[in-house]
This record gives C-alpha cells, sequence and structure tokens, in this order.
C-alpha cells in the first residue's frame, strides 16, 4: 500500500510538470482548435487527477484498517538491493554503449559479456573467457557477416 | 477463399516456410526458458525482421508466438517451473507425471493438445479476420477515436492489479506518444532541440527495453538459480490412439476456452488455461487423477493457450489494437515494414495478411517434428547457468537495437526504457497499457483532431456516429464496473479480524 501511495506521488508530481511543458508548447498558425498542446495537456490532467484518485484510495484504506500487502516477485522483497544490482547493470550497459562506437563491436562486446558473467559472480576462468570471445564473435556474425548491418570495427578498423 | 488459395503460392516463392520453422524453434527456445515470456522471445527477434521483406518478417514473429505458447510447458513439465505464465496450469498434473516417470508422456500430451488448440485458434483466425475488417472498413475518424479509447479503456481495466494503475499505465504510453512533431500542424513537441527525438519515441526500442531488458535486471537481481533438469528426460512420447481418444474432450474444452478468451481483450493465455483446466476437471471421468498426474490436465490447458494464440491474432489484424504483450510485439514487427494491420491493410494488400495465415498452418505443421528435434536442446538451455543467458540476452538485446539504425543513441533509449519497465515492475503498473497507448496515441489524437476539424470544433460529431457511441457508451460502462469492482474486491482484501 505504501508502494501505491509513493506511485501516487511520483505520478502527481510528474503530471504538473507535464502540464507545465505541455503549456509551453506553441501554436501553430495551420493549427486547428485543439493545438498541439491540446491533448498534452489533457492527458497531464487526466494524469494528475488518477494520481490523487490513487493516494485518496489508499489513505482511505488505510484508515479503514490495515490491508494484505500484495505478493511480490522474489526480487523486489528487497527493493533497495535489487535497485542496487541492476544499477550495476545498467553502469555496465552504459559503458558499452559508450564504448562500442570507438572500441570497436567484438571488443566492447566480449568485455560486456566478461563483465556482466563477473557481475553475477561467475569466476573468471580461461572457460568464460573464451565464450565471452566466442559469444562476441558469433554474435558479430550473425549481425554483420550474415545479416549484413554495419557494426562498428572501431580499433580493429584496420583489421576487418 | 481464392486469396487464400493464392496465399498457399507465397509458400514456394517467398521466405515463408524456413521463417515459419525457424520462428517455431526460436519460440520453442525462448518459451522453455523460464523466466523469457513470449512477448520477450519475440521482441528479441524484432531487429533481425529489418533484413526481411514483409511477409517472412511477420511469419517469423508470428511463429515465435505459437512455438513458444508449447515451449512453456517444457520446464514447467520438468523442472516444475513454468517457461510462460500461461504454462502454470500444465504444472500441476505434468510435473507430476514427470515424478511418476511418465515426462516423456507429459510431453507428448502437451504436443499434441498443442497442436489441436493451434489449428482451432487458426481456424477461427482464418473465419473471423475477414468479416470483421470489412466491417471496420465503415469507420470513420470519430469511431477509430472512439475504438482507440475503448481499446484503451478495456485493457487498462482488465490488467492485473488497480484499475488507477491500469490508467496510469495507458496515459504514460499516451504521453510517450506525443513525444515528436504533431500529426496535424507539425509543431515539435518535448523534443528539447533533439533532432533524434523529432519523428518521435521508437515503439520497437520501447517494446524491447521494457520487456526484454526490466526481465534482465530483474533476473540478475533474483538470487535463487532455475532447477537443472535431472535424468534422461528427453525422449518425447506422442500419445498412443487409445489415449488421444481419452483426450478428445479435454482438447475440445480447451480449445472452445481458448477461443473465447481469446477473443476477450486482455483475458489472456493465463486465465484460459486455468479455465480449461477447471472444467476439463469437472468434466472429466477421471476427476480423482486431477492433481495427481491425469493426462487431461496436462492437456487442457494447453489446448487452451495455444488456441488463445491465434485468436488474440483477431483484434490486431481487423482493427489495429492488440489484445497481448505478444501481439503488440506483433504489431511492432508490421510496423518496421511501414504496415498498419487493420481493415486498410486487408483490404488493399490481403496477400501479407494470407501469406501469415498460411505460414501460421505450416508453423503448426511444424510444431510436431521442431518439439522432436528441440528437446533436448531446450534441456540443454535450461541447465545453463542463468547469469550466462542473461549476459547473452543482454547483448542480443542492445545489438539488435543498435543494428535498427546504427544508432548509440537507440541503445540509450533502449536503457532507460528497461530501467523504466523494472520500476513499473516495482510498482506493480501493468505493461500493455503502456504499449498499447504508444501504438495507439498517434491514432487517438490524430483522429480526435481530425474530427473536430471536419465538424469546425464541434464536440457532438462524436454523437451522430452511431458505432463511435456505442464504443464510447462501451468505455464507459467498462471504466465503471472496474471502479465498482475494485472498491468492493478491496473491501474483501482485509485480513480477518483476530479472534478475542
Amino acid at each position: 500500500m505504501t508502494r501505491d501511495i509513493a506511485l501516487g506521488v511520483i505520478a502527481l508530481v510528474f503530471s504538473v510538470f507535464y502540464v507545465t511543458e505541455a503549456s509551453k508548447i506553441s501554436r501553430s498558425a495551420l493549427g486547428d482548435a485543439v493545438g498541439a498542446g491540446g491533448v498534452p495537456m489533457t492527458l497531464g490532467w487526466i494524469m494528475g487527477g488518477a494520481a490523487i484518485l490513487l493516494i485518496a484510495h489508499q489513505l482511505w484504506m488505510r484508515r479503514a484498517g490495515p490491508l494484505i500487502e500484495a505478493k511480490v516477485t522474489e526480487a523486489f522483497e528487497t527493493p533497495g538491493r535489487t535497485a542496487l544490482v541492476a544499477g550495476g547493470v545498467v553502469l555496465i550497459a552504459a559503458l558499452y554503449i559508450a564504448a562500442v562506437r570507438w572500441l570497436g563491436y567484438l571488443p566492447s562486446t566480449a568485455l560486456l559479456l566478461a563483465a556482466m558473467f563477473l557481475y553475477q559472480r561467475v569466476p573468471l576462468t580461461w572457460r568464460t573467457a573464451v565464450v565471452a570471445i566466442a559469444g562476441s564473435f558469433a554474435l558479430w556474425l550473425l549481425f554483420d557477416a550474415f545479416l549484413g548491418i554495419n557494426l562498428p570495427n572501431g580499433l580493429l578498423s584496420g583489421l576487418i | 477463399m481464392d486469396a487464400l488459395l493464392q496465399s498457399f503460392g507465397l509458400l514456394t516463392s517467398t521466405l515463408i516456410v524456413p521463417m515459419a520453422i525457424l520462428g517455431m524453434v526460436w519460440g520453442i527456445f525462448g518459451g522453455a526458458l523460464p523466466g523469457i515470456s513470449p512477448s520477450i522471445t519475440m521482441a528479441l527477434l524484432l531487429p533481425f525482421t529489418y533484413t526481411l521483406d514483409p511477409i517472412p518478417a511477420i511469419v517469423l514473429l508470428a511463429a515465435t508466438y505459437v512455438g513458444a505458447e508449447y515451449g512453456g510447458s517444457v520446464p514447467a513439465i520438468l523442472i516444475r517451473t513454468p517457461g510462460t505464465n500461461a504454462a502454470a496450469a500444465t504444472l500441476i498434473d505434468g510435473y507430476e507425471m514427470k515424478k511418476q516417470g511418465k515426462a516423456g508422456e507429459a510431453l507428448g500430451i502437451s504436443l499434441y493438445a498443442s497442436t489441436i488448440g493451434n489449428f482451432a485458434g487458426i481456424l477461427c483466425l482464418i473465419l473471423f479476420t475477414a468479416p470483421l475488417s470489412q466491417l471496420a472498413l465503415q469507420f470513420r475518424p470519430t469511431t477509430y477515436f472512439a475504438l482507440g479509447l475503448l481499446g484503451l479503456s478495456v485493457i487498462a481495466t482488465v490488467s492485473e492489479g488497480l484499475l488507477t494503475k491500469g490508467v496510469l499505465a495507458a496515459l504514460i504510453g499516451l504521453m510517450i506518444a506525443t513525444v515528436g512533431t504533431d500529426p496535424v500542424s507539425g509543431v515539435a513537441r518535448f523534443t528539447y532541440g533533439s533532432a533524434d527525438l523529432l519523428s518521435g519515441v521508437p515503439i520497437i526500442l520501447v517494446m524491447v527495453g521494457l520487456f526484454a531488458v526490466s526481465e534482465v535486471l530483474e533476473q540478475v537481481a533474483t538470487k535463487s538459480q532455475w532447477d537443472a533438469v535431472k535424468g534422461n528426460a528427453s525422449r518425447l512420447k506422442f500419445p498412443n490412439w487409445a489415449m488421444q481418444k481419452r483426450l478428445w474432450l479435454s482438447n475440445l474444452i480447451g480449445s472452445g476456452i481458448g477461443i473465447f478468451c481469446g477473443i476477450m481483450p486482455g483475458a489472456g493465455g493465463t486465465v484460459a488455461s486455468f479455465m480449461a483446466y477447471n472444467e476439463a476437471k469437472r468434466f472429466s471421468r477421471h476427476k480423482e487423477e486431477f492433481g495427481k498426474g491425469s493426462p487431461e490436465g496436462v492437456a487442457a490447458p494447453e489446448a487452451a493457450n495455444n488456441a488463445d494464440a491465434g485468436v488474440g491474432l483477431i483484434p490486431l489484424l481487423s482493427f489495429g489494437i492488440p489484445a497481448s504483450n505478444s501481439t503488440a510485439i506483433l504489431l511492432g514487427g508490421f510496423l518496421i515494414h511501414g504496415l498498419i494491420p487493420g481493415p486498410v491493410l486487408f483490404d488493399r494488400d490481403p496477400t501479407i495478411l494470407y501469406g501469415l495465415f498460411s505460414g501460421l498452418i505450416v508453423a503448426s505443421i511444424a510444431l510436431i517434428p521442431a518439439a522432436y528435434l528441440t528437446l533436448s536442446v531446450c534441456v540443454w538451455l535450461v541447465n545453463r547457468p542463468k547469469p550466462y543467458l542473461m549476459a547473452f540476452i543482454l547483448a542480443l538485446v542492445l545489438t539488435g537495437a543498435f543494428s535498427i539504425n546504427n544508432s548509440v543513441f537507440d541503445l540509450g533509449i533502449v536503457l532507460a526504457a528497461g530501467v523504466f519497465g523494472l520500476g513499473m515492475r516495482y510498482f506493480g503498473l501493468p505493461m500493455l497499457p503502456v504499449i498499447l497507448g504508444l501504438v495507439l496515441g498517434y491514432m487517438i489524437e490524430a483522429n480526435y483532431r481530425r474530427s473536430l476539424v471536419i465538424s469546425g470544433g464541434d464536440h457532438t460529431i462524436f454523437l451522430e456516429d452511431p458505432i463511435a457511441v456505442v464504443f464510447l457508451a462501451l468505455s464507459v460502462v467498462f471504466l465503471g464496473i472496474s471502479l465498482v469492482q475494485e472498491f468492493r474486491t478491496r473491501r474483501t482484501d482485509r485480513p480477518a479480524p483476530p479472534a478475542t
């Protein structure tokens, strides 16, 4: 229930931001009666209303007595830990995104796979290293050589 | 009928047959992996479809959908972990059969019932799609606006969790759809000076991020590992004639319920398979075997979720409105090739849809040999350590997303959508309304504003269209009923007061 109230508050704050931004949308001389900002403004207001309804409903239910908390999946039994672990994956993926152009697809994907193995506590052995390199090569073969998609060569541009 | 017969000619001249088989096999693998739903399996394939012609691309995705529905039963039977939500009912008796040393029989029954369910679903799809799309040809901008609202309100109300959450999710999708140039005057909205956002947020990337990346993030954070398949389970035994005779009623019940649930938007394969399980038990001559390894208990849910998969395509192909996550991904496959499913597509280029039908028939025929040939690979895949699979899925998703436009910016969108999806999972927000809002946003806004341009800004134009009035009234009824039900249910959710 606390989770639903938090969701309501986030939605309410976002709706205020969205309506503010929607009000800045310029109006075209060729536009219609509704205008480019008309629909976004309406959506923002409806979201605000739905958020208030969600919060009010939850508060009303809380006043009336305790509720059984909804069951969550194993990962969300410890949301703080999940956020941290997921943050690590996002960081690895973000570094990959930043590196893929200049480092090249093959080395950066091999590093992505190796980093993901290590991050999930798979010990780094010659076998996991081979899996990462072979996996990267297999994906390159599939997309670049087979499907004809031009994946970045980066540092290996002289070689491939 | 002639067009359908002509479409069989496509089987020899295009890549339909190989794509149907490939999609079927990929679907079985994806369905067999716990936590990887049919929609994720399809989402992983989306980038590949860019390089294909429209018909093979659509067939590839649709065959994946069909294959995943069967594949979900493999880990349900072997390791008591359903590969898909819809296979949860199969687990009850399938795993009991496995414990009795009848894993091969259970897998064979699942395959047999899945094939029957598939054909029942495809038959309904072929029979009903064309007449319904003919009806949809009468639609005007006012009707399309009302239809979009109806689709959104139905999905928001039948989605898991609170109605307000379903509505919030639909609004999020609609809001994402407003990014880019506005459909009437061409004014840029919420682009913040980014040229990449002028054409809007690509739906495909959002789908891949929401479904696949968020799943990887959640799975990596989940401590428990999947169970391994022990012993020799890789022998599939197709039911003999006596068993087939015993299963006819449960297959009929399962297929019937699957068809019914497929027509009802949002009901989905999970509801269908549990309903079928209950009804098969009610009408069975061997009620006492249910829960203890009943063959009917495996057949009925499998027939149901496979029939549901075929029929679930009807709203998408007739009206352009996806009724499930998987059909939303299939819609993405159409959009990639500049095709908008619905009555106009059926009218102008029926070959694409008839090609899809014939591809689905091929896929259903291919299911039996594919299931035999892939079982040992499925068992091998299920036995792989989860960290390896998650790492490869992430690499596959990012490579696929990059390959769409050769753009690093797109990877950022996929990653952001994945993080957003994880947040949605935490708050219990359903995914489908977001996708539907995103897909229908343009249709709703463009037709709303076009209607008002026609009427000179007069909103009563929506009341002059009888079909639109019916759709709008149904939207209000759906929302009203759900709101009342929500308050009633939540009142009864309380724990019983302590005894005094």
